[in-house]
């Protein structure tokens, strides 16, 4: 697809953000600092529609224009920008992957993240502090060790601990013999860390619009026009739009939007909670997870303690879960992290998740021509913002896939070149 | 809290359940073509809304039920035991491969499906 040329798509200069701005601001009092972005009208025709205005549709929609000149874009959010599980995951960023494809991808995300907030112009306050998963058996040390030697291939950084360095680098963590999850070791990423969830989503957004996207709020999708096998229209509740290329990415209702095209997929929508407690001083550096436990905990820049766990296990779309979830992250965060106990949850949410067949995403063409979809995300959709949206960007842009997501393909499944991490086989509650 | 009405032991909490996934599907016949496996093992409906789904009730009967509740409210609309055809819920549409959907191995739609108004004492 040829970069704008003849298109007139006004960009606007972007007021970047500074120490001098910031200053100079202030002697005026701070009246003069420009919206971030744009409430535009929805115009009759663009080149490309991305469906979703979150994370991931703002990524490509940023890379489309930055990196392939593709400008008459528009991204249509259902609700408001970045209000969907972009606003509801627990911000953790690591490309601690087995799988080539999976650690490749996320590798290329992750060093995505390290220069996003100069990039964008935006603070997305990456913080590169460590994410720790936690060991509690023999064969859980072996496992880690093939996983390690694995990403360390795959030139990922990778440091196995033995229970004194776990104890050592988590002091808030129960590592004695009393433990009622006792600990042999754990697999450390220490590149890998925490980034602010919402921060990713207006930094891609304010770029994008300055370069020329139109980002259209409250305007849900409720149809496709195709014709001969080919996308050529979306029905939206603002009007029907011209398009010639379409990209979804809409997570959790991936299954209900490629519904509209017809398309039946290997997803089940499930629901994952998450809380955070009141804001406390600085007890907990890094970010520590147990896969066999169901607990995984950090501590936010402004000192709340973030914990989740597993899904609750059932397909929901309600954004929200049920108290059994909840008393089995409270039971495993308490028994491994016991001064935990005294605090007092402050809030709890739930997000969509679209699970897949083998639990890895799916990125790519369908069956339908000039339809692209980035989905199948399950509970890992946040790490790979910026990822996902360069890869898209370039999958929507050259109507084939980038090398990176080429084993992402939706064709996977039926090829038996699935990309199982947990070996857990088309059981999707259970990735 | 979801509360669960069992067809044999009345209404029970959730965690006495394990949960099974869709069961609208139906298991090909021996002879099925591939592509008659292949959505039985891998494609779903995922509505939004009212959903027959599979639990166990491991902490009570031990037995299959086959429950219908709305993903989206998670209201509980009705129970029955396992057993029987599993009712209209047939997946369509193009399938990823691109091929349309296989009719063969498939019970019939809209049978059986005696769904209770409310929860079954």
């Amino acid at each position: 697809m040829p970069a704008d040329s003849k298109v007139q798509v006004r960009t606007r200069s972007m007021k970047r953000y500074s120490f001098l701005a910031l200053a100079r601001e202030a002697l005026r009092r701070h009246r003069g600092w420009p919206g971030a972005w744009r409430f535009p009208d929805l115009k009759p025709r663009y080149r490309v529609v991305i469906v979703g205005g979150g994370g991931h549709g703002l990524a490509t929609a940023y890379y489309l224009a930055k990196l392939h000149g593709i400008r008459d874009v528009a991204v249509l959010e259902k609700g408001w920008l970045g209000g969907g599980n972009t606003g509801r995951n627990t911000t953790i960023v690591r490309s601690n992957y087995l799988l080539d494809d999976n650690a490749r991808f996320y590798e290329h995300s992750l060093r995505l993240w390290e220069g996003l907030s100069r990039d964008l112009n935006y603070n997305v306050m990456f913080s590169q502090r460590g994410v720790l998963n936690l060991a509690h058996s023999d064969s859980q040390m072996d496992a880690f060790a093939r996983r390690g030697n694995r990403m360390r291939l795959n030139g990922i950084d990778a440091e196995l601990l033995d229970r004194r360095a776990v104890a050592r680098y988590v002091p808030l963590l129960d590592t004695s013999g009393n433990a009622r999850y006792p600990v042999l070791g754990g697999l450390l990423q220490g590149w890998g860390g925490v980034a602010r969830h919402d921060a990713v989503a207006w930094g891609f957004a304010r770029a994008a619009d300055a370069l020329g996207v139109d980002i259209v709020q409250g305007c849900e999708v409720v149809g496709f026009r195709i014709d001969g096998g080919c996308v050529t229209g979306v029905e939206t509740t603002r009007g029907t739009i011209e398009v010639e290329r379409v990209g979804l990415a809409v997570a959790g209702n991936t299954g209900r939007v490629a519904g509209f095209a017809g398309l039946t997929l290997p997803i089940e929508s499930h629901v994952l909670q998450a809380f955070v407690t009141e804001p406390v001083k600085p007890l907990l550096h890094h970010v520590v997870t147990s896969g066999a436990i169901h607990c995984y905990v950090s501590q936010t820049d402004k000192g709340e303690v973030l914990l989740g766990g597993d899904l609750d296990g059932y397909n929901s779309y309600a954004q929200r879960g049920n108290l059994p979830a909840v008393e089995h992250v409270a039971q495993a965060a308490v028994a491994m992290y016991p001064p935990l106990s005294r605090l007092r949850v402050m809030r709890s949410w739930g997000g969509v998740m679209d699970m897949t067949m083998d639990g890895s995403p799916i990125i790519g063409k369908t069956p339908v021509e000039n339809l692209f979809i980035d989905g199948g995300w399950c509970y890992g959709g946040f790490k790979a913002t910026p990822g996902s949206g360069w890869v898209f960007a370039h999958t929507i842009a050259h109507g084939e896939p980038h090398e990176l997501n080429a084993g992402f393909g939706l064709e996977r499944f039926a090829t038996g070149r699935t990309l199982d991490e947990n070996g857990a086989g088309p059981t999707p509650n259970a990735h | 809290m979801l509360l669960i009405p069992c067809p044999h032991c009345g209404e029970r909490a959730q965690v006495e359940f394990a949960y099974g996934g869709d069961a609208t599907r139906q298991r090909p016949h021996d002879g099925a073509p591939d592509e008659a496996w292949y959505e039985y093992v891998y494609l779903r409906g995922n509505p939004r809304g009212p959903h027959r789904e599979w639990w166990l009730h491991h902490g009570g009967c031990g037995q299959w039920i086959r429950v219908t509740r709305d993903t989206a409210t998670h209201a509980v609309l009705g129970a029955e035991p396992a057993g029987g055809p599993p009712g209209d819920g047939a997946v369509s549409g193009i399938r990823p491969d691109g091929k349309g959907a296989e009719e063969g191995g498939r019970a019939p739609a809209g049978s059986a499906a005696a769904e209770a108004g409310g929860s079954v004492a």
